[in-house]
């Protein structure tokens, strides 16, 4: 079994004396990949937050996180308008005063499709570009953990898929970790092989469910039979965390 | 300035050379538009001498201002002890007519340019202080927690976030200081001498309204080229940065 980078124990979240989150007991393994879901409201971007350390417990009996790199990717691609997308990728790397590898850059670039686009502005990008590049730049310092917030739902579908398999197939590639919250049913199961569903008010983990796809997927998987399947399994998982409240 | 506006002004000129001639206003009332502008080739090397000297006043204070705003703002945002201490303070001082201050300053500096300088840094000053300030603290939560995430040191997260960010709110504080620190450096130069404000004084006190109305224009010449080059700067050097 793969060691466990992050594991959380009782973990409470309250904000001005409201709990939105009780009783997480939570353990995310090195090279998983999963997706938080539930109804909206439900704390999923807290719990992610919590995880990704940006905000503390209130309480918990136990929080470990191994000493690995993370990295994070808001809804907002968080673009500076004044840098290059080049040098927009670069800057963890300035920051954390890593040297800076053109060929490295280069490669982070085709990886998520902008060759050629490196000189370019945030302003003269699209909307699926700029998340594009959001996502060179949080892969840009190699990390262990990445932590991904809703970053694609204000794309369109087609944009949207394509960047799912290409998030997918970077995954397959580094087998690095991912904890991703989205609203979408389907992105949850093409992307994770773990789906961990929030319900109720304060939420808790209702379900961690591993969806029987496999490893390898693309844009065939969408339209398998298996696939169909699951979706439908998720669904009524989804159902059950809505009728829980 | 464009065509039409050109237009509408050399209208108002005209309208206005007619009804002063019309109902025979005094020229020490109101003089009329040519005359403003004979008076100009008449006392050109005084007016542009003194044009000149309001310029530099006016130029140097506003570098004293963008430079101690823009330095004081970053501390203030740096410490919420020195935003208790001093914000309230240059609030306090902000309201203060500077023409009530301007003798105290020939007291402080005695007469000529650093009186004029002070009085136009003093007014120019706050307008670029709470502009950068706003405009450090306008950084997006988000980008703050990515700088945390990527664990950036404070002169980091100052130098590559916060302030760049705050250029175009700079920019914005320095376009209001242009007009407010030539109106600084002519009440300098009413009290301490030199300048378009002394020749405005003396011009009234010989009753040569020509001349007042010259050097007037003459002022508002200033502002209009300081804010000019101000658009220059932004949109040559900043055109990239500041498209978003």
């Amino acid at each position: 079994m793969n060691e466990n980078l992050l594991q959380v124990q009782d973990g409470f979240k309250q904000f001005n004396s409201k709990t939105i989150l009780k009783k997480i007991n939570l353990e995310i393994r090195r090279g998983d990949f999963v997706a938080l879901i539930g109804p909206s409201g439900t704390g999923k971007t807290t719990l992610l937050r919590l995880l990704a350390g940006l905000e503390t417990w209130s309480t918990s009996s136990f929080v470990e996180q191994k000493n690995s790199s993370t990295s994070f990717v808001f809804q907002e691609p968080n673009l500076l308008s004044w840098r290059t997308l080049l040098e927009n990728i670069q800057l963890p790397l300035e920051i954390q005063k890593k040297p800076i590898n053109q060929e490295h850059l280069n490669k982070s670039l085709e990886a998520v499709h902008l060759e050629g686009a490196g000189t370019l502005f945030p302003h003269e990008l699209s909307g699926g570009m700029k998340m594009r590049a959001s996502l060179a730049r949080a892969l840009i310092t190699e990390p262990e953990l990445l932590f991904m917030d809703e970053p694609f739902s204000a794309l369109d579908e087609p944009t949207r898929e394509d960047l799912q398999d290409q998030l997918r197939k970077i995954w397959e590639a580094r087998a690095n970790t991912i904890v991703f919250v989205t609203h979408s049913l389907s992105e949850a199961l093409f992307l994770a092989n773990r789906i961990i569903f929030l319900s109720g008010k304060p939420a808790s983990i209702f379900e961690d469910y591993k969806p029987n796809l496999p490893k390898q997927r693309d844009r065939e998987t969408r339209s398998s039979e298996i696939f169909f399947r699951e979706l439908s399994t998720i669904r009524n998982l989804f159902q059950k965390t809505k009728e829980i409240g | 300035m464009n065509r039409y506006s050109f237009l509408v002004t050399l209208l108002i000129l005209i309208i206005c050379e007619g009804l002063i001639t019309l109902l025979e206003v005094p020229s020490y009332l109101l003089p009329l538009p040519s005359k403003i502008l004979l008076e100009f080739w008449t006392s050109k090397n005084d007016l542009l001498a003194a044009l000149l000297e309001t310029s530099k006043h006016t130029t140097l204070a506003l570098f004293f201002s963008s430079a101690s705003g823009l330095v004081l703002a970053v501390l203030i945002s740096l410490s919420p002890w020195l935003r208790a201490g001093i914000l309230p303070l240059a609030q306090f001082f902000q309201t203060v007519p500077i023409i009530a201050i301007a003798p105290m300053l020939v007291i402080w500096f005695g007469f000529g340019a650093p009186t004029v300088i002070a009085s136009a840094t003093i007014v120019s000053f706050f307008p670029i202080l709470a502009s950068a300030l706003q405009g450090i603290e306008s950084t997006p939560k988000s980008s703050l927690e990515l700088f945390k995430l990527y664990k950036a040191n404070r002169i980091q997260t100052y130098l590559k976030l916060k302030l760049p960010l705050a250029i175009p709110w700079f920019l914005n504080g320095l376009r209001i200081s242009v007009g407010l620190a030539v109106i600084g450096a002519l009440v300098g130069e009413f009290i301490g001498g030199g300048g378009l404000g002394s020749l405005i004084d003396s011009a009234r006190t010989q009753q040569r309204t020509e001349l007042v109305f010259a050097a007037v224009f003459g002022s508002c010449a200033i502002g209009w080229i300081l804010t000019l080059a101000l658009d220059l700067l932004q949109h040559t050097l900043l055109k990239k940065w500041l498209q978003n």
